[in-house]
């Protein structure tokens, strides 16, 4: 590249800067022509043909620039040619107008009114295609409003004979559709880089060729997948899905073994086929591996729980906390408030459908104070721990559907008061160490509901 | 206070130049731009000093946390990985033998072993049997861990980039290898903050009969977090706390009435200089005030059964020792302590090597599993997180003469075990692999950062974002590295 087609190029990297001149210019002649701001403010025809002036004198300049920039090559053409002309016009009509202005003074026709009009709408379009082309088809779009910007979640193709699988075809695009194509195919060309097809792969973007076939450690696409996840030039970018390692290289092997479009599974040798074929299962490495998921509730949206009632819980010595920051979910412990009695869950139930984790263990309640469980629908985790709770009002706890958690540790809670919590859905641990429990009791819960480990301690 | 003396007072040189430099910026704006009074222009460069103070305590977690609170088991010294969790059936067939030099490869030895001509393979000095529902295999050393297998994860694959003790303590303690960075139990303090109002949230037990390798209280240093943030160290003995207790003759009114007195000063001195400390001081005063209540009880075991001190076994009863710590760490978990450090010294066998790891496994191994049992049978294991390991493990071959009584074994940073239970952390699970010679890790490695962010996340914090701003960077415990090591939560 010769050293003016550097310059054009890098001038021309003015353009999205220079643009927003013309269009504040003109936008401002638009406003002050608008027949009701005309009646309000002092006749200003030399004002408005100056601005007119520069309005013109900077939109040719923008056109240049952009003419300058487009030699980039790096934009759908289409967009590119809609923008370029809509551009060109516009900066002509600014021309017209600001002659017309000079010419004729105050006493501007009709036409100048109908120039001034599509002046506005060419701004507007031209700028739109402008933004197209920057952020991607689509980017402005009634889809994005709603929240289905991203296009249809990419379904493969299922392999119905794998002999006969074309290793391009129905492995590697698969994977760079996936994981590639939101960002690199005919919606959007960041970098100025296409994948979607293997004749586009070649030809590659700004930093030249995506791949060379047989040589996957000079293959941008290769070097870039394997930057570490913070460098800017990473691909896919950090919060973006990432390849498996099994997907990085199977693209290794794929650009390694000359990038062939037209092989097919059959024709590996069997030291190959594993790499091949492990792309198409599992992930294996750990690492990318979900954490098993917390109960449903914490992902709730509630209504926030009433201040003035949190205040006063506070103020009596309890701990309300949100689970985490910003959440309507409560966390209440009475660590600091060892009296908390009956007439306190009063109080709380107030809140009660806020409270995820419950612990006024080794307090002063007694049964009376489950009397109002049942407002606490959204209750994980509960602690009565060495409190004067017996069996008898454990079947209250029936109405929490979601308990996960329950803690009766040193309670007068019995072998029959234990049966009743058999029933409860979610509930996934029970601690009853020290209460009236005994290991036939324990049994007869496990037995009746296998899924809630039950401890009674160390034995 | 105007602004003028916060701007002057506030903390340190950079942030009175930045103050400045903003401030003054924003008046000029303010009147390039024509508008507002004068008052109103000050005012928002008082708003803007004050927004520049970026260090704020999270006090709610980002996630959802699974783990409330943290007992951290610190085994200083080093225990040997292929004598407890790693079980290497090759170092017996190999016994004498030099280890294969591809082994060592380029990595470092220690100093100490530097000069050594040879390197023959000590085959463990104890057998290995199966465990637990997964027939995972523990160290005959180890009988009582070895019985809450299916409770706690064994991680074998962690790794650390220090070779001598101090570094790889503070680096393990603090994610940096150089002190003066806050500790993992001073994050969390500032981070979270405290459950209990009577307690500290960060609390350290030193026990003592371990050996005679030192620890550095920089292990439980604030670094540069506000100093109430630093741990409170536990004594042994009558005074648990020193200097906690009123002298004879003073009333604990007056106590309060001189610590009122003392505050109003403060207040002053603090209006006048804003220095941070000074709130930090006020902190530790009323919190020394309400320890003074709450202490004595949380450390009197005398009302503790005999079958639960039966459990920690004998040394339970002998204040400061391992298993009276353990003890007193799962009353203070009870009471919501946030982060109880024990540290336990003796694990650094260089030489005879059977009698150290013997006596350390004694003092340490029934006492542990205790613990866990005992937390686990009170439902309080389910949001505990405990942790057993130390900075480093140990090399597959001797250090200095072998013979079958007498061998020893240097610092290894390229390998070592360690295990966790409860908070999040999946049960029963061994994660991680290392060679033939327990000597590099093959799957799964773990560094002491991931260590670090793994736990920050069961505690509901994300360890990228929970950051301090000091000495002009922000600082994060994990540095500018750690993965959350998923595999291990549940």
């Amino acid at each position: 590249m010769s050293s003016t087609d550097q310059w054009f190029q890098f001038l021309g990297r003015f353009h999205p800067l220079l643009v927003h001149l013309p269009i504040g210019f003109l936008f401002i002649v638009f406003l002050l022509e608008l027949p009701f701001v005309r009646k309000k403010v002092p006749p200003m025809h030399e004002a408005l043909v100056f601005i007119l002036g520069v309005g013109f004198l900077s939109a040719s300049f923008s056109c240049i620039l952009g003419w300058m920039l487009s030699g980039s090559g790096n934009y759908d053409t289409t967009t590119l040619l809609l923008h370029q002309w809509m551009g060109i016009c516009t900066a002509l009509i600014s021309g017209a107008c600001w002659w017309l202005k000079k010419r004729k003074g105050s006493h501007t026709g009709r036409l100048y009114n109908i120039l001034l009009s599509s002046l506005f709408i060419g701004m507007m379009l031209t700028g739109h295609w402008g933004g197209a082309m920057t952020h991607g088809e689509g980017y402005l779009s009634p889809e994005a409003l709603l929240g289905k910007e991203t296009q249809k979640k990419y379904e493969r193709k299922p392999i119905t004979n794998i002999q006969e699988a074309a290793i391009y075809a129905d492995l590697v695009a698969p994977v760079l559709h996936e994981k590639c194509y939101n960002c690199h195919s005919a919606q959007k060309t960041r970098g100025g880089l296409r994948i979607d097809s293997e004749k586009w792969l070649l030809k590659g973007g700004k930093s030249g060729p995506a791949i060379h076939a047989g040589n996957p450690d000079d293959s941008e696409l290769m070097i870039r997948l394997l930057l570490p996840l913070d460098d800017d030039k990473r691909m896919p970018p950090k919060k973006q899905p990432q390849l498996t390692t099994a997907e990085t290289e199977l693209l290794h092997w794929w650009i390694k073994n000359g990038a062939s479009t037209e092989k097919k599974v059959k024709e590996l040798s069997p030291d190959d086929l594993h790499i091949v074929l492990a792309s198409l299962g599992e992930t294996a490495d750990n690492r990318t591996e979900e954490i098993t998921p917390l109960s449903t509730v914490f992902d709730k949206q509630l209504p926030p729980a009433d201040t003035a009632i949190i205040t006063q819980l506070k103020q009596m010595g309890l701990l309300v906390e949100p689970v985490t920051s910003g959440s309507q979910l409560l966390d209440v412990s009475s660590v600091n408030f060892p009296a908390f009695d009956d007439t306190n869950m009063q109080l709380l139930e107030k809140v009660g459908p806020n409270i995820v984790s419950l612990k006024i263990d080794n307090t002063a309640i007694s049964d009376a104070a489950l009397e109002h469980i049942h407002a606490f629908e959204n209750l994980v985790k509960l602690h009565l721990g060495n409190t004067a709770v017996t069996g008898a009002s454990l079947k209250r706890l029936s109405s929490l559907k979601v308990l996960e958690y329950l803690n009766i540790v040193g309670t007068r809670v019995d072998d029959e008061g234990l049966q009743e919590l058999s029933s409860l859905p979610a509930l996934k641990q029970i601690y009853c160490w020290n209460a009236q429990v005994t290991s036939k009791g324990m049994a007869a819960l496990r037995l009746k509901n296998p899924g809630i480990n039950v401890v009674g301690g160390s034995e | 206070m105007n602004d003028f003396d916060k701007i002057r007072n506030y903390s340190g040189r950079r942030d009175f130049l930045r103050g400045s430099v903003l401030g003054l910026g924003s008046i000029a704006l303010g009147s390039l731009l024509g508008c507002g009074n004068r008052s109103d222009t000050l005012n928002n460069a008082g708003a803007l000093t004050e927004s520049l103070d970026e260090n704020q305590p999270l006090v709610h977690p980002h996630f959802t946390p699974r783990a409330k609170r943290v007992i951290y088991l610190f085994q200083s010294g080093g225990p040997s990985q292929m004598e407890l969790f790693d079980y290497k059936p090759k170092l017996y067939q190999m016994h004498g033998q030099e280890i294969p030099p591809s082994v060592i490869g380029g990595g470092r030895v220690s100093g100490m072993v530097s000069n050594q001509n040879s390197f023959p393979l000590a085959a463990p000095m104890t057998s290995f049997q199966q465990y637990g529902s997964n027939g995972a295999y523990f160290s005959d050393l180890i009988p009582h861990t070895a019985g809450i297998a299916d409770d706690i994860c064994v991680v074998r694959s962690m790794f650390t980039e220090q070779i001598n003790h101090e570094p790889a303590v503070i680096f393990t303690q603090t994610g940096n290898q150089l002190s003066g960075r806050p500790s993992i139990g001073s994050w969390i303090s500032y981070g979270l903050g405290s459950l209990n109002k009577n307690l500290p949230s960060f609390v350290v037990l030193l026990s003592q009969g371990g050996g005679d390798q030192p620890i550095s209280n920089l292990a439980w240093s604030n670094g540069f977090l506000p100093s109430h943030h630093q741990g409170v160290q536990f004594m042994s003995g009558k005074d648990p706390v020193l200097y906690l207790s009123s002298p004879d003759g003073m009333e604990r009114i007056d106590r309060r009435r001189a610590l009122d007195f003392i505050r109003e000063f403060n207040l002053l001195q603090k209006d006048k200089w804003q220095d941070p400390e000074i709130d930090s001081r006020l902190n530790q005063y009323e919190m020394a005030y309400r320890m003074q209540m709450e202490v004595p009880e949380v450390t009197d075991l005398s009302n503790e059964p005999e079958h639960i001190l039966d459990m920690y076994g004998p040394d339970v009863k002998i204040p400061g020792t391992y298993a009276y710590n353990c003890l007193l760490a799962r009353r203070l978990a009870e009471k919501d302590v946030r982060f109880i450090q024990l540290y336990h010294l003796g694990w650094d066998h260089h030489g005879h090597l059977t009698g150290g790891i013997t006596r350390a496994t004694r003092q340490t191994d029934q006492a542990s599993a205790a613990l866990v049992k005992d937390l686990k049978q009170r439902g309080l294991l389910d949001d505990t997180l405990v942790i057993w390991g130390g900075e480093f493990g140990r090399t597959s071959f001797s250090q200095g003469k072998l013979t079958r009584e007498a061998f020893g074994r240097d610092h290894l940073p390229n390998a070592y075990s360690i295990w966790m239970a409860g908070g999040g952390i999946k049960p029963g699970i061994q994660y991680g692999e290392t060679d033939d010679f327990a000597h590099n890790v093959v799957n799964n490695r773990v560094h002491v950062h991931d260590f670090q962010a793994t736990l920050l996340f069961l505690l509901g914090i994300d360890h990228e974002r929970f950051t301090y701003k000091a000495q002009g960077r922000r600082y994060r415990l994990t540095d500018v590295a750690g993965d959350i090591v998923k595999p291990l939560i549940a």
